[in-house]
């Protein structure tokens, strides 16, 4: 920590003298030279490719239509499309409900990991391994053990007396919940894990503290522990929140997106408009919309962060 | 154009050649052929067998899988056909963006890839970009007509690969779903099914389904038929082949859509009340490829609509021991006339990218791959299904692969399809949540097909019309 000060120091500096006085001084000259690549870099891989999709989603580029500057009806179009904003609240269904469950039970596993004396290290790897398995994957393995006919699902539960139940293929809140099954299951181990090592560095003496206080196990929880682990969890919820906003892979897998487009997520929907219709603009405009919508959540947890 | 943005684009080309080592030689498309006489006179494609075309190597873009592999496998035969001057380098495309990938290439302007394949969904979409076959099979010294024989394939199959240019593709492997059952059962419980050209009605498939529900228990078996309502582009066409065997035809024209027509409803009604009436399993709203097969390979069904790709594992004792030997093969179901035309044709065709630079070598290995030889070579291996009629009606494999013939009948059955490069999209976006939606009962077949119609509207609108 000491050894960044001086250099956070000199940021400061620099960031506020002109960038001609700057570049004048020998050792200013040669922190932007130093991050000069990395600069470069993160505008060819990251910037060039945003800028290039809303440059595409003020054109019209599609199979058949003459390609040209359209200003923004492209905007004009997916905002007014009903199915957009059908993907859209179906997005943010799956997100909210995986997200809620798996902080939940991520909490409560890793609250309850702490309490292990020994094996712990065992079992927290052991519990990693649903984390490293590739989405599509679990998704696949999902599909199998939820089929209708010879998933081993329906089977436990014949044994018990209860009939088959067509999980994904059915009206209601099926096939969403196992959507948000696979993904819970999957991606609850990383909550444990993070939430387990924020709770091994709780100062131990705070700890004490609240239990001479006479503080019992909840508000020892809600008043102490959640408080003291605030800024770890948003950092991990905007991590999650990001990535089920960007869900595809077990979407594509599961239930592709049916029945009906009763789970088509937004990812899904720009997949198939770009790869599958090629619809190029129309599809960009749409990855745009969702792009600013994900980064206007994204500041809102971060401004939460630093409130915290 | 300056001279910096010339020499960049110079520069980019020179890479890009250098890199898929696609150029060995620039003259292909453009050296006088000279006549070729002799014994290679007499092969499909002359100047390639005569050994006179100067060392080439032609570049293949495919989408990865069985065609892939059977064509890399016996490319090697058409550089020693060629007397080792030609030879060919595969790019294989990702199967789950081979349309795109496909696009990609051509629309590029770049060279890279001299031949493609070209299927009954990406036809649209890519036709424009595809050098017309005609002037090459034009010329006697590089095309033997009478050894290749044109009228061997079906009208249906050569029309996907015709555009207002003519041909620009010719077919190596065809495909549609069949109605696939089980003939040992059959037997046994006493029911005939017809023999291709022969088919049954939908009234005459579910008389026999309430024939063969009583037998079903004793068999192990649930339900007597498996059929798919996935959301996918199978899924889809399952349920277009429905709609279109009660004559309805909700695709007229490349965008303009006719999903309200009575008989698309009626016709997806007959296959949706398969599900609806419990003569197919509840999960078929998720059924694809995979799992119909699977469930004629676990014998949990005497009966599939399923693709004619499935057949050869169907029949390998080592893959399905069940199966192997009791299978066989019908045309799909009909409302109304016997040969009301209700099958989807897939095709897999090589054509040649307009912008090849070795486009006489390319056009050698076309008429060599889809000639009658390595036609019967690529089936005798089972590599696939050739769109040839002689090979299809070939005695010699009735036996050993039975799927063959109904293939061949079901090949005259074929409904024709737009000229549209919105077909991938249509199957996805605007029939396949729809119909998805009826097998999964969350609506009705009326509702659905007004969905599909309102689906197709809205991809007007996003296509720009």
């Amino acid at each position: 920590m000491a050894a960044t000060q001086p250099v956070q120091a000199l940021l400061e500096r620099v960031s506020k003298a002109s960038f001609v006085e700057t570049w004048r001084r020998p050792q200013r000259r040669m922190v932007i030279l130093l991050c000069l690549p990395a600069f470069l870099l993160l505008g060819v891989l990251v910037g060039w490719p945003i800028v290039y999709g809303v440059l595409l989603s003020l054109q019209r580029v599609t199979p058949t239509a003459a390609p040209g500057w359209v200003g923004f009806r492209n905007y004009q179009a997916v905002l007014g499309s009903g199915p957009f904003w059908q993907t859209l609240f179906i997005t943010l269904v799956f997100t909210v409900l995986s997200l809620v469950i798996e902080l939940g039970l991520g909490m409560a596993l890793a609250l309850m990991l702490a309490r292990v004396v020994r094996g712990a290290g065992l079992i927290r790897t052991l519990i990693l391994i649903p984390v490293m398995l590739t989405p599509a994957v679990a998704a696949i393995n999902f599909r199998v053990m939820l089929n209708y006919d010879y998933g081993v699902i329906n089977y436990v539960l014949n044994q018990v007396g209860i009939a088959s139940q067509p999980w994904v293929s059915q009206a209601g809140v099926g096939p969403m919940l196992a959507l948000i099954l696979t993904d819970v299951w999957r991606s609850t181990p990383f909550f444990v894990l993070v939430l387990s090592s924020g709770l091994l560095a709780l100062p131990q003496d705070v700890m004490e503290a609240a239990d001479v206080d006479g503080a019992r196990i909840w508000r020892k929880l809600f008043l102490v522990k959640i408080p003291m682990l605030a800024p770890l969890l948003l950092v991990t919820v905007l991590f999650r929140v990001i990535d089920l906003f960007r869900t595809f892979d077990i979407v594509y897998v599961l239930t592709q997106g049916g029945p009906g487009t009763s789970t088509t997520v937004a990812s899904l929907r720009i997949y198939n408009d770009m790869a599958v219709g090629n619809f190029t603009s129309y599809a960009a405009t749409e990855a745009t919309i969702f792009m600013v919508l994900t980064l206007l959540v994204s500041i809102g947890l971060i401004r939460a962060m630093k409130a915290s | 154009m300056s001279q910096r943005k010339r020499l960049a684009g110079f520069g980019s080309l020179a890479l890009v050649l250098a890199m898929t080592g696609c150029s060995s030689t620039p003259s292909g498309g453009q050296t006088p052929v000279p006549t070729i006489t002799g014994a290679a006179a007499e092969t499909v494609a002359p100047w390639a067998a005569s050994g006179t075309a100067p060392d080439t190597t032609i570049t293949i873009c495919l989408f990865a899988g069985p065609e892939f592999d059977s064509m890399k496998n016996l490319s090697p035969q058409f550089t020693d056909f060629t007397q080792g001057t030609i030879k060919v380098e595969f790019v294989p495309i990702p199967t789950s963006s081979s349309n795109q990938g496909t696009l990609s290439q051509l629309k590029s302007g770049a060279s890279t890839c001299d031949l493609v394949d070209q299927s009954s969904t990406n036809a649209g979409l890519i036709n424009q970009y595809l050098e017309p076959l005609q002037p090459f099979m034009d010329q006697a010294s590089l095309f033997n007509p009478a050894a290749y024989n044109l009228e061997d394939f079906p009208a249906a199959l050569l029309a996907l690969s015709t555009t207002a240019d003519g041909l620009v593709s010719l077919p190596y492997g065809s495909d549609t779903p069949l109605l696939m059952y089980r003939k040992d059962l059959m037997d046994k419980w006493g029911i005939t099914v017809p023999v291709p050209p022969a088919a049954w009605s939908w009234d005459e498939l579910n008389a026999a389904i309430a024939e063969i529900k009583p037998q079903l228990a004793a068999e192990n078996m649930e339900f007597p038929i498996a059929i798919g309502g996935a959301s996918s582009v199978s899924g889809a066409i399952f349920a277009l082949q429905a709609m279109w065997s009660a004559g309805g035809d909700p695709l007229s024209g490349p965008t303009s859509f006719a999903f309200t027509d009575p008989k698309v409803a009626e016709g997806l009604q007959n296959s949706v009340s398969l599900v609806t009436d419990g003569n197919a399993s509840p999960g078929s709203a998720t059924y694809d490829y995979a799992e119909l097969q699977q469930a004629l390979i676990e014998g949990r069904v005497p009966m599939a609509i399923e693709w004619n790709a499935a057949a050869a594992d169907l029949g390998d004792p080592a893959k399905s021991p069940l199966t192997a030997g009791n299978m066989a093969y019908a045309m799909v179901p009909y409302a109304g006339a016997p040969d009301q035309a209700r099958a989807f044709l897939s095709t897999h065709t090589l054509a040649m990218n307009r912008n090849s630079v070795n486009k006489d070598a390319a056009f050698e290995f076309i008429a060599w791959y889809t000639s009658a030889d390595v036609a019967r070579i690529y089936v005798e291996s089972g590599g696939g299904s050739s769109g040839r009629t002689s090979l299809l009606t070939d005695a010699s494999f009735a036996e050993k692969q039975p799927v063959l013939s109904a293939l061949g009948y079901s090949l005259a059955v074929a409904h024709a399809l737009p000229d549209s490069p919105y077909l991938p999209s249509i199957l996805t976006d605007v029939i396949g949540p729809s119909s998805n939606a009826a097998y999964a009962g969350t609506s009705d077949v009326s509702a659905a097909v007004a969905a599909m119609q309102v689906a197709g509207e809205a991809l007007i609108q996003k296509a720009g019309g």
